[in-house]
C-alpha cells in the first residue's frame, strides 16, 4: 500500500504539529476520515479531542502521559487518543516525537471490548499504524526522513510503501 | 482538499467554546506540570503513587492523562509531594497587633500562627490589615 504523510495545518502550532496520512487514490486523510465518520454521533469526543490536541500544538506539545501508549509493538510508538475515562471513541496516532504525531483513524471500542483484536476496525486502523511507524523509523535512521523547523516539520520521503 | 479539510477542521474548533478550551488547557497543563516535577525528582509512576499513599497506578495514569477534573484537596496533596504550589497560594502574612501589656508582636504568618493565637484565652485581637 502506498501512503502520503499530509501535515494538518489547522491543528498545528508552536509547541507540536500533527501529521495524517492518506492512501494512494484516496484524496481524504485518515484523520479526516475519522472526523467525518464519527463526529456525527461522537461530537462531544470529537470535540474533547480536538481540544486537547490543539492545547497540545499551541500549549504544552506532547506529553506521553496525554495518550494511551503501547497500543503496537513495544517501543513503536503507536498509541491512542482517547479523551476521557468514560468515552468509547478510540484515535490511533503514532508519536514520532514530543512535538510530531501522526494522527490516522480508530473507531469505537465498548467497554466490553477488551483487546482491539476482538473489532475488525481497530484492528485495520492500528495496524496500519505500526506499519506506518516502522517504515518511518527505518527511513529516519537512513536519513530519508528528516526533520526541520525546530523539529516541527519532517520532509523528505513522505510518500513510501507500507 | 487539504484546504477543504483544514476548513473543516477549523469549523469543528470553532464550536470549542474559550471556556472549555481554558478547561482542558489547565487540566492539560497540570498534568503536565505533573510529569515534569517527577521527571525532576527522577520518580517513575509508583513512586508517586507511593508518596500519596494510594495503591493503584491507574490513578496516577489519569492524573498524568490532561483529563482529569481534580479537586482542590488532591491538587494540594499533589503539590507537597512534588513541591509543586498548582494554586499559587502564598501564606498572606495579616499584621496584628497583640493587645497585651507584657507581649505586642506583630506580623504573624496566618497559616501557622492564627491557630496559637486563638487559642491564647483572654487575649484580644485585631487586624491591623
Amino acid at each position: 500500500m502506498e501512503i502520503e504523510l499530509v501535515k494538518i495545518q489547522a491543528i498545528c502550532g508552536v509547541k507540536a504539529s500533527f501529521y495524517s496520512f492518506r492512501e494512494q487514490g484516496n484524496d481524504k486523510t485518515k484523520f479526516e476520515e475519522f472526523l467525518r465518520i464519527y463526529n456525527v454521533d461522537h461530537g462531544n469526543e470529537v470535540m474533547n479531542i480536538l481540544g486537547r490536541l490543539r492545547s497540545m500544538s499551541s500549549k504544552e506539545s506532547i506529553e506521553e502521559g496525554y495518550l494511551k501508549m503501547g497500543e503496537g509493538r513495544p517501543g513503536d510508538g503507536v498509541c491512542a487518543l482517547y479523551d476521557r475515562p468514560r468515552s468509547i471513541l478510540r484515535l490511533y496516532a503514532f508519536k514520532l516525537s514530543s512535538q510530531i504525531l501522526i494522527l490516522g483513524s480508530g473507531g469505537v471500542k465498548p467497554k466490553h471490548i477488551k483487546a482491539l483484536q476482538q473489532d475488525p476496525i481497530l484492528t485495520y486502523e492500528n495496524s496500519l499504524l505500526r506499519r506506518i511507524s516502522k517504515t518511518i523509523d527505518t527511513y529516519i535512521k537512513e536519513g530519508d526522513i528528516y526533520y526541520q523547523n525546530d523539529g516541527l516539520e519532517i520532509n523528505g520521503q513522505l510518500a513510501f510503501e507500507i | 482538499m487539504e484546504d477543504n479539510f483544514n476548513d473543516i477542521i477549523e469549523e469543528l474548533l470553532n464550536e470549542i467554546t474559550p471556556l472549555y478550551q481554558a478547561q482542558t488547557d489547565a487540566k492539560m497543563s497540570i498534568a503536565a506540570r505533573i510529569a515534569d516535577a517527577m521527571k525532576a525528582k527522577g520518580w517513575k509512576k509508583k513512586d508517586l503513587l507511593k508518596a500519596v499513599g494510594k495503591t493503584n497506578q491507574s490513578v496516577i495514569t489519569a492524573w498524568l492523562s490532561g483529563t482529569q477534573n481534580f479537586t482542590v484537596d488532591t491538587l494540594v496533596e499533589i503539590g507537597m509531594v512534588l513541591d509543586i504550589n498548582f494554586l499559587n497560594i502564598n501564606n498572606n502574612i495579616i499584621k496584628f497587633k497583640v493587645q497585651d501589656d507584657k507581649n505586642q508582636s506583630d506580623t504573624f504568618d496566618l497559616f501557622s500562627q492564627i491557630t496559637q493565637l486563638n487559642n491564647h484565652e483572654g487575649r484580644k485581637y485585631r487586624s491591623l490589615a
